[in-house]
C-alpha cells in the first residue's frame, strides 16, 4: 500500500537539490508554480478524490486565503507568518460553515451550491469596496521575511526563498494527506466515495467524514492562497473565478484523483503545458480542453495509472496491480 | 428477552402500505427467516429496522434499546448490521481493502490521532487488519485477496458482502437474499456458513430468502409476509404445511419439491 512512499522521498530529495543545479529565474518561477498548484490541487483532491464530492466552490477557499493574507498584512499590519495561520484557519472555518449546509444535500445540489458560494464571494469582493477594494484588489502585498535577533536573515528577494517555502508547504500538505489516506479515516472516506449506503451499514457516518475532508481541503486551499498572495504580490477578485477551479480540477483528473501522487503529477504537467501554450493565446483554452479529453479518454484513472496499464500489457516489470490506493 | 423486538410496525409510501402492523421478535442466537412473495415488504422491514427509512408507526427495540430515529451508522454501531438485496460492495477496492474498510468500528480513533499516532492507534490498526484476515479466511476469499471487487465472480461477490457485514462486528445480521443467484453448490456452502456464523460466532440472524432449501435448512423459525402483513409464523415444518402460505407464496412448485408432505 505504501509503495507510493519511496518515489515520493526520492522526489523530495531531488526537489531540495533542484535550485542548487538550475538557477534560471524563469525556471524557478515555473517550479514555484508547480509546487503552489500541488498544494492547491491536493487540497481539492481530499474532497473530490477521497470523499467523492465534486466541490466546484473550492476556489472560494483559495480566495479566502488570498484575501486574508492581503488584508491582514496590508490593512492590519500583521506579520506575514501570522497571516499564514489565519489564512488557513479562515478558509477552514468557511469550509466548516459551507460544508455543514451543503454536505447533507444530494450530490447535484452540493455541486450547484458550492459553485454558487464561490460566485457570491466573488461578487461580494467586487462590490464591497471599502473592505475589499473592489475590482482593483490589493497590489504590493509584502514579501515574507525571516528575522532573527533583529537581523533580517532571509529577505525573500530571490525566487529560491519562495521555492523553499512552497516546498515546505507541499511537504506538510502531502504528509498530512498521507496520514489521512492510510488511516481508518481515509479508509472511511474512500468507503463513502465508493458506496455511501454500504459505508453507513458498517458504522461509518458519511456526514462526519465529509465534513472532516471538506474542512481539511479548505484549510490547505487557504494556505495555498496565502502563498499565492505573497508570491505574486497582487490579489484581485479573479482568485474566486472559474479559472483556478478549472485548473485544479484538470490537474487532479489528468494526474489521477484519489491518489497522493496524482495531483503532484497533474500540477507539474498542467503548469508547464499552460506556460508553454502561452504563445497560442486565444486557442490556448481549446488546446487545454483537447488535452484534457485525450488524457481522460486514454487514462481515465489519470497518469498515475500508466505503469499499471503498461504492466497489464507486460510492457513494464512486475505483476499487474489490481487495487487502488 | 428478545434481542430484536418489532412492535406493530407500519410503513406507507404515499397510498401504498408496504408494511402493515408487523410484530416480530428474534431471540439471541436464533436464525429466523422472513419469506414472502416479491413486493411483500421484506426489504422495507430491513430498511425500517436499520434506520434507512423512518417508520410510519410502530416501535423497534434492539438489545432493549429503542432504535427508531437513529441513523443507520449508529444502529450499525450498536451491533445491528444489514446487507443489501442488490449486490453492494466497494467496487474499486481490492477484496482485502473492502474487508478492512468494513472493520471501521474496530479501527476508528479520535480525529487528531490520524496525524499524531500513538501505540494505541497502531494496536487498533493491527487488530482491524488481523480481524479482516480472519474474516477473509473464514469465507474462503483468501485467494482473491488483491483482486478488485468489481472483477469478482458473482458468487464471490455475495461472499464478500457477507464478509463486509461480519466486518462491522455485528451481534445481529440482517441478510437480504444472500442466496439469490447462487448455484446449488454455492447455496449449500452458504448454509454451512450461516450455521457457523450463528453457532460458532454467536451472531443472531434474520434472513430474507427465496431459496426454500436454504430457508428450511437454516431456520429455527420462519415468518411469512404477504402484502405487507404477517400471515404465518412458526417452525419450518409448520410453515411448510400452512394452507395460506402455500396458496400465497409457495405454490404448486414448492409442494412438488417438498419431501412427502402429509395430504
Ligand atoms: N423507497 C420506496 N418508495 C416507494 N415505494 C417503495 C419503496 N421501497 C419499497 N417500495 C414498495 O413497497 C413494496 C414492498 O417492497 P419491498 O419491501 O422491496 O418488497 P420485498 O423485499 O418483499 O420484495 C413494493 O410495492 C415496493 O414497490
Ligand atoms: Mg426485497
Amino acid at each position: 500500500m505504501s509503495s507510493q512512499r519511496l518515489p515520493l522521498l526520492a522526489l523530495l530529495a531531488a526537489a531540495i537539490a533542484l535550485p542548487l543545479v538550475f538557477r534560471g529565474e524563469y525556471f524557478m518561477h515555473l517550479m514555484i508554480m508547480v509546487l503552489f498548484y500541488t498544494v492547491l490541487a491536493s487540497s481539492l483532491n481530499i474532497v473530490t478524490g477521497y470523499i467523492g464530492q465534486l466541490s466546484l466552490g473550492h476556489a472560494a477557499f483559495f480566495g479566502i486565503g488570498c484575501y486574508a493574507a492581503a488584508m491582514l498584512t496590508l490593512d492590519a499590519g500583521w506579520s506575514v507568518w501570522t497571516a499564514m495561520i489565519i489564512a488557513g484557519l479562515a478558509a477552514a472555518v468557511a469550509g466548516f460553515v459551507i460544508g455543514y449546509i451543503t454536505l447533507r444535500l444530494d450530490g447535484h445540489y452540493f455541486v450547484l451550491i458550492t459553485l454558487a458560494f464561490a460566485e457570491v464571494l466573488r461578487l461580494v469582493v467586487i462590490n464591497w469596496e471599502e473592505v475589499t477594494r473592489g475590482p482593483l484588489g490589493f497590489p504590493n502585498i509584502p514579501r515574507p521575511s525571516i528575522v532573527l535577533g533583529g537581523e533580517v536573515m532571509v529577505d525573500f528577494s530571490s525566487k529560491t526563498h519562495f521555492y523553499y517555502v512552497a516546498l515546505v508547504l507541499v511537504v506538510i500538505t502531502l504528509w498530512a494527506k498521507h496520514r489521512f489516506v492510510y488511516s481508518a479515516m481515509g479508509r472511511a472516506s474512500v468507503a463513502i466515495r465508493e458506496n455511501p449506503r454500504l459505508a453507513q451499514s458498517v458504522g461509518i457516518d458519511p456526514f462526519y467524514y465529509s465534513m472532516v475532508a471538506f474542512v481539511l481541503g479548505a484549510f490547505f486551499a487557504g494556505l495555498s492562497g496565502w502563498f499565492y498572495a505573497h508570491y505574486i504580490s497582487y490579489v484581485g477578485p479573479d482568485v474566486y473565478g472559474f479559472g483556478f477551479m478549472v485548473t485544479m480540477l484538470i490537474m487532479i483528473a489528468v494526474g489521477g484523483r484519489g491518489t497522493i501522487v496524482g495531483p503532484v503529477i497533474g500540477a507539474a504537467i498542467i503548469t508547464i503545458v499552460v506556460e508553454e501554450l502561452r504563445f497560442a493565446r486565444e486557442i490556448r483554452l481549446s488546446l487545454f480542453g483537447l488535452l484534457l479529453m485525450l488524457s481522460i479518454l486514454f487514462f481515465p484513472r489519470g497518469l498515475v495509472s500508466v505503469p499499471d496499464l503498461l504492466r497489464r500489457r507486460g510492457w513494464w516489470p512486475g505483476a499487474g496491480k489490481t487495487g487502488t490506493a | 428477552m428478545a434481542l430484536l423486538e418489532i412492535d406493530v410496525l407500519s410503513k406507507s409510501f404515499g397510498g401504498l402500505q408496504a408494511v402493515r402492523d408487523i410484530s416480530l421478535a428474534v431471540d439471541d442466537g436464533e436464525i429466523v427467516s422472513l419469506i414472502g412473495p416479491n413486493g411483500a415488504g421484506k426489504t422495507t422491514v430491513f430498511n425500517l429496522v436499520t434506520g434507512y427509512l423512518p417508520p410510519s408507526s410502530g416501535r423497534i427495540r434492539f438489545a432493549g434499546r429503542d432504535i427508531v430515529g437513529l441513523k443507520p451508522h449508529t444502529i450499525a454501531g450498536l451491533g445491528l448490521v444489514r446487507t443489501f438485496q442488490i449486490t453492494n460492495v466497494f467496487p474499486a477496492l481490492s477484496v482485502f481493502d473492502n474487508i478492512v474498510a468494513a472493520h471501521y468500528l474496530k479501527a476508528r480513533v479520535p480525529l487528531w490521532k490520524t496525524w499524531f499516532r500513538d501505540r494505541a492507534v497502531a494496536a487498533r490498526e493491527a487488530t482491524a487488519h488481523a480481524a479482516a484476515e480472519e474474516v477473509m479466511g473464514f469465507l474462503g476469499l483468501g485467494h482473491r485477496r488483491d483482486m478488485t471487487a468489481e472483477n469478482l465472480a458473482y458468487g464471490e461477490l455475495r461472499l464478500l458482502e457477507l464478509a463486509i457485514g461480519l466486518g462491522a462486528g455485528p451481534r445481529m445480521l440482517l441478510l437480504d437474499e444472500p442466496a439469490a443467484g447462487l448455484n446449488t453448490e454455492e447455496s449449500a456452502r452458504l448454509v454451512t456458513l450461516l450455521r457457523e456464523i450463528a453457532g460458532t460466532r454467536g451472531i443472531t440472524i434474520l434472513i430474507v430468502e427465496h431459496d426454500m432449501n436454504v430457508v428450511m435448512e437454516v431456520s429455527h423459525r420462519v415468518v411469512v409476509m404477504n402484502f405487507g402483513e404477517k400471515i404465518a409464523e412458526g417452525s419450518p415444518e409448520h410453515v411448510r404445511q400452512h394452507e395460506q402460505v402455500i396458496e400465497a407464496y409457495l405454490g404448486r412448485g414448492f409442494e412438488d419439491e417438498a419431501p412427502a408432505t402429509p395430504a
